[in-house]
């Protein structure tokens, strides 16, 4: 899962709380400015469900909240610890080149 | 789903894009996801960018959901769907095998004989190829044949009725119309049945478009039936290797067609009209190879399915 993948900027969002695909948009596009389109933010929430990563809540009208599960949160950690190492060795290796 | 509507009321925009994706999808999907394209909609006006996003989601679901990318559908589709591609991909070749037969009529005729060995050899080897492709077609078709009868005594008919219909229709017609084409060749003279008529060339152009039709909803039908049957491992595994000897002998024919209107394109130019280049020809072999391509990507996919 790389840092700019709908499905990583999908369970960013959701590690605040449950949001439906429009508070998800905006939400999405405020921290990382980025504008997911709505396919292909439904097609990210498609296989983030499937794999059991996130999962639907009481639909209110048409709008349906999704929330994260443990399993996504564990995936999500451990996707985020890949990526702090590679910010460390990529700000070290920076750093000795400079030095 | 209820049927949304616009300001007009007609069908909004917004439920027009849903029919991009499969109908399971839209079930589960569908309301959210068009909410959210007319609460992102400005105006109520769905943007060019939204569009395509939504469009290509949506194939790009099809593709999923039938099984031929993705690893979400078990291996059993994904076999499933590899095998039913190579088998949409040979319908192309059917429909570009008659055009090239069409084509190579009388060849030798305007070939010097000593120029005709090599496209003798390629067109052999077009139609041997042609001949074993087809009994790696048939004997996939035969193997179908037990669970197929299981299928329909177990009420089936009712899930493939209307495909199967459908092209039956279209090949009736066809046939309709190819015999008043026929009898009314009978009363023209042979210029006017080689373009010199246009009434009659406009009725021969509709006969092949109605054959053409016939063939891709024949192949439809096949694949809406064949994704329902009960296949067991070993079945799934002989459609495999019958598909991999069909992509071959695909490969063959299209290499062996190539090598054969070049050699007679440079012995004999005026066969194919006189110009540089066969533009019919060149559409044929670019047809040929994009079919054959993606038979292979069919194989490929069914045989990784099968090791998974």
């Amino acid at each position: 899962m790389r840092a700019t993948d709908p499905p990583f900027l999908i369970l960013t969002s959701l590690s605040s709380g449950p949001k439906h695909g429009h508070a998800l948009l905006l939400d999405i596009e405020s921290f990382a400015g980025v504008r997911l389109g709505p396919g292909t933010l439904y097609g990210a929430i498609t296989r983030l469900e499937q794999r059991g990563l996130i999962e639907p809540l009481e639909a209110a009208e048409r709008r349906r909240p999704y929330r994260i599960t443990a399993a996504g949160s564990e995936s999500f950690g451990i996707a985020l610890a890949d990526l702090r190492r590679l910010v460390k060795e990529g700000t070290s290796r920076l750093r000795a080149a400079s030095a | 789903m209820s049927r949304r509507l616009g300001r007009r009321g007609e069908p909004r925009m917004s439920t027009w894009l849903l029919h991009a994706y499969p109908s399971a999808w839209r079930e589960r999907y569908g309301a959210e996801l068009a909410s959210l394209i007319e609460a992102d909609s400005e105006d109520g006006r769905v943007s060019m960018r939204v569009k395509l996003d939504v469009i290509g989601a949506g194939l790009t679901q099809r593709l999923r959901s039938s099984g031929l990318t993705g690893d979400e559908v078990p291996p059993e589709r994904r076999i499933r769907a590899g095998v039913l591609l190579v088998l949409s991909a040979w319908a192309a070749f059917v429909v570009v095998g008659l055009v090239f037969a069409k084509t190579a009529e009388h060849w030798q005729a305007v070939t010097p004989k000593p120029d005709r060995g090599v496209p003798a050899a390629a067109y052999d080897g077009v139609l041997l190829a042609a001949e074993l492709g087809t009994l790696a077609v048939l004997l996939g078709i035969v193997l179908t044949a037990r669970p197929l009868i299981a299928f329909l005594r177990a009420g089936g008919w009712e899930r493939v009725h209307l495909a199967v219909l459908r092209a039956f229709g279209s090949t009736g017609l066809t046939l309709a119309a190819l015999t008043g084409v026929v009898a009314w060749a009978h009363h023209l003279t042979n210029a006017q049945r080689n373009g010199g008529d246009g009434l009659y060339s406009a009725a021969f152009l509709v006969v092949v478009l109605g054959g053409v039709l016939s063939i891709g909803l024949w192949t439809h039908a096949a694949i809406v039936t064949a994704r329902q049957l009960p296949l067991t491992p070993g079945s799934l595994r002989r459609e495999t290797i019958l598909a991999a000897a069909t992509t071959v002998t695909m490969a063959v024919m299209t290499v062996g067609s190539t090598i054969w209107w070049t050699s007679v394109h440079d012995s004999a130019p005026a066969f194919f009209g006189g110009g540089t280049l066969p533009v019919r020809m060149l559409a044929m072999t670019l047809v040929m190879s994009a079919a054959t391509a993606l038979a292979a990507a069919g194989t490929f996919r069914s045989a990784r399915a099968l090791h998974a």
